[in-house]
């Protein structure tokens, strides 16, 4: 079985690829990667309102979202500083159950990914 | 009547296992960015392992020799390691990546800490291999699996556009899309065929086919299962990418957090939905737990030629039980440095799309080889079929790291 050529394919076409990117990827995937999680607080917080989910799972997923997003405040500090404040709201929004404000934070987020936004 | 039951619960048991972390990750995900547009990778990938499936359980039934038998005899000594190196690696990450999916389902019901139920899931699946007989563990898993119908009876209530997801079985590629969406949906359509090809799917199957001692009047159960019960295993994956579409993408979710895919039946069924979905995805994360930790050590077992076999009592084949129970074990170690199994999920999705192509060939060419098969060789179909998608998967192999690396893992 040839499996060299197909490894030499691959590790000749990621530099190549990798540097066809722009240099706002990693900012992008940060920005994505808060915005999804503050939406999947939101939808949780709203299903319990609703009465559609337990309490033990309400509350486990509103500390993975918690743990999500302080992980991400911890690289924003270092990488993004202007997507620090918001992932410091969506803390204190997902703390409280808030699930106006965690929507309009979603809302800030996806429009911060700009042109590069979700796949219509 | 006997024949009958065998294959009901041979479909059934099919269809129970076919969905694991991997594919409910990606299914969610996949619905949630690209709406349907990705459901023709899910059915051309379930053609492919009807296929593969197929294919090595009749090479078992005739030659009575599993696929890693067969790698060691098909490939020259230094492939041959490397493909033995790189399917151990990546069953053990995918058993980890499965345990800690259990893991993330109990604590989800239970509210316990995730160690603790990491760490009880590992000594429950060891304490299960080691009292049931193989059929049985089969069995077990695939069985209670089939709580994750809950995600298809789910679909039915949310309504779908069915002309919509009619259509997202037409292969299509999105070219209106920006250069970005484009490559992320490239490494998509690369994951979604690993994760539905796994190659531990194979090794574990055909490993089944011996631990069962098939013979040729089981080609037809056999048949069955493969064609049957893994189509309609992917209806049930199809069902959690059309559940994201409708419920996730309008809420800009795109699931980062693995018991957010509970909601696509908490939402349409209420408590009882989100109940069973955890417990499905308990009972068919776990399965293939145990797939993957024995088919690390079916692996080792088959290509250094040591007695294996879980039909054999634990002494009479003491390396294959060492070598299962350390599989479980490095799996739970895997989880204790803390890495995420999300993380883990598109790391054995990638490791195991470059493994694929030496796990493929030599079933091919056994399948196609009378002297081995006799008159059970390879029919027109399944040799077209079989030759069309290992092309496919070469290519896969070969476009799977730069897409990785390019889009992040599909973050970008």
């Amino acid at each position: 079985m040839k499996l060299k050529p197909l490894l030499v394919l691959a590790l000749l076409a990621a530099p190549m690829m990798a540097h066809a990117e722009d240099i706002d990827s990693g900012k992008l995937v940060q920005i994505r990667g808060a915005r999804t999680v503050v939406a999947e607080a939101a939808l949780v917080a709203d299903a319990r309102v609703h009465g559609l989910v337990s309490q033990t799972y309400a509350n486990e997923m509103q500390q993975d979202a918690l743990d999500e997003l302080k992980s991400l405040a911890k690289q924003a500090q270092k990488k993004t500083p202007d997507l620090s404040p918001i992932t410091q709201r969506a803390i204190e929004a997902t703390k409280t159950s808030d699930i106006a404000a965690l929507r309009a934070i979603a809302a800030q987020l996806l429009a911060m990914e700009g042109p590069h936004g979700r796949a219509d | 009547m006997g024949g009958l039951i065998e294959i009901t619960l041979g479909i059934m048991t099919a269809v129970g296992g076919f969905v694991d972390v991997s594919e409910l990750v990606f299914a969610a995900q996949a619905g949630s960015r690209f709406v349907f547009s990705l459901i023709w990778v899910f059915a051309i990938s379930t053609v492919a392992i009807a296929v593969f499936g197929e294919m090595s359980g009749r090479v078992a039934a005739i030659t009575k020799q599993p696929v890693f038998n067969l790698m060691r005899q098909r490939l020259d000594l230094g492939p041959g390691i490397v493909a033995l190196i790189a399917s151990v690696v990546t069953s053990i990450i995918t058993c980890s990546a499965e345990i800690g999916g259990t893991a993330m389902a109990l604590k989800y019901l239970t509210g316990l800490p995730y160690s603790l139920l990491a760490g009880l899931t590992t000594l429950a699946l060891v304490g299960i291999i080691w009292a049931l007989p193989f059929k049985w563990i089969e069995r077990l898993f695939g069985l209670l699996g089939l709580l994750m119908i809950v995600f298809a009876i789910a679909t039915v209530k949310i309504h779908p556009d069915w002309g919509g997801v009619a259509r997202g079985f037409i292969p299509q590629a999105p070219v209106s899309l920006p250069l970005k969406d484009l490559v992320t949906y490239g490494y998509f359509v690369v994951a979604i065929m690993s994760a539905v090809l796994f190659p531990y799917e194979t090794y574990f199957y055909s490993s089944g086919g011996v631990e069962e001692q098939w013979k040729p009047k089981d080609l037809m159960v056999n048949r069955m299962v493969a064609i049957v019960g893994f189509g309609l295993g992917s209806l049930l994956a199809i069902a959690v990418l059309i559940n994201a579409a409708v419920l996730f993408r309008p809420e800009h979710v795109d699931p980062a957090i693995i018991g957010t895919s509970a909601l696509e039946a908490a939402i349409p069924i209420g408590k009882t939905g989100l109940l069973l979905a955890l417990l499905g995805m308990v009972f068919a994360f776990s399965g293939a737990a145990v797939e993957t930790g024995l088919s690390s050590a079916y692996s080792l077992a088959q290509f250094l030629g040591w007695e294996w076999g879980r039909y054999k009592k634990p002494h009479e084949a003491p390396r294959f039980t060492i070598a299962w129970i350390a599989a479980f074990a490095l799996a739970f170690a895997i989880l204790l440095t803390g890495i995420k199994p999300l993380d883990l999920v598109e790391w054995a999705v990638v490791l195991s799309i470059v493994v694929l192509p030496a796990t493929y060939l030599p079933l091919i060419l056994i399948a196609n080889d009378r002297k081995y098969m006799n008159q059970h060789v390879n029919g027109p179909v399944s040799n077209t079929l079989g030759w069309v998608f290992y092309v496919m998967i070469c290519l896969a192999a070969a476009a799977a790291l730069p897409l990785y690396f390019v889009t992040q893992g599909g973050k970008l």
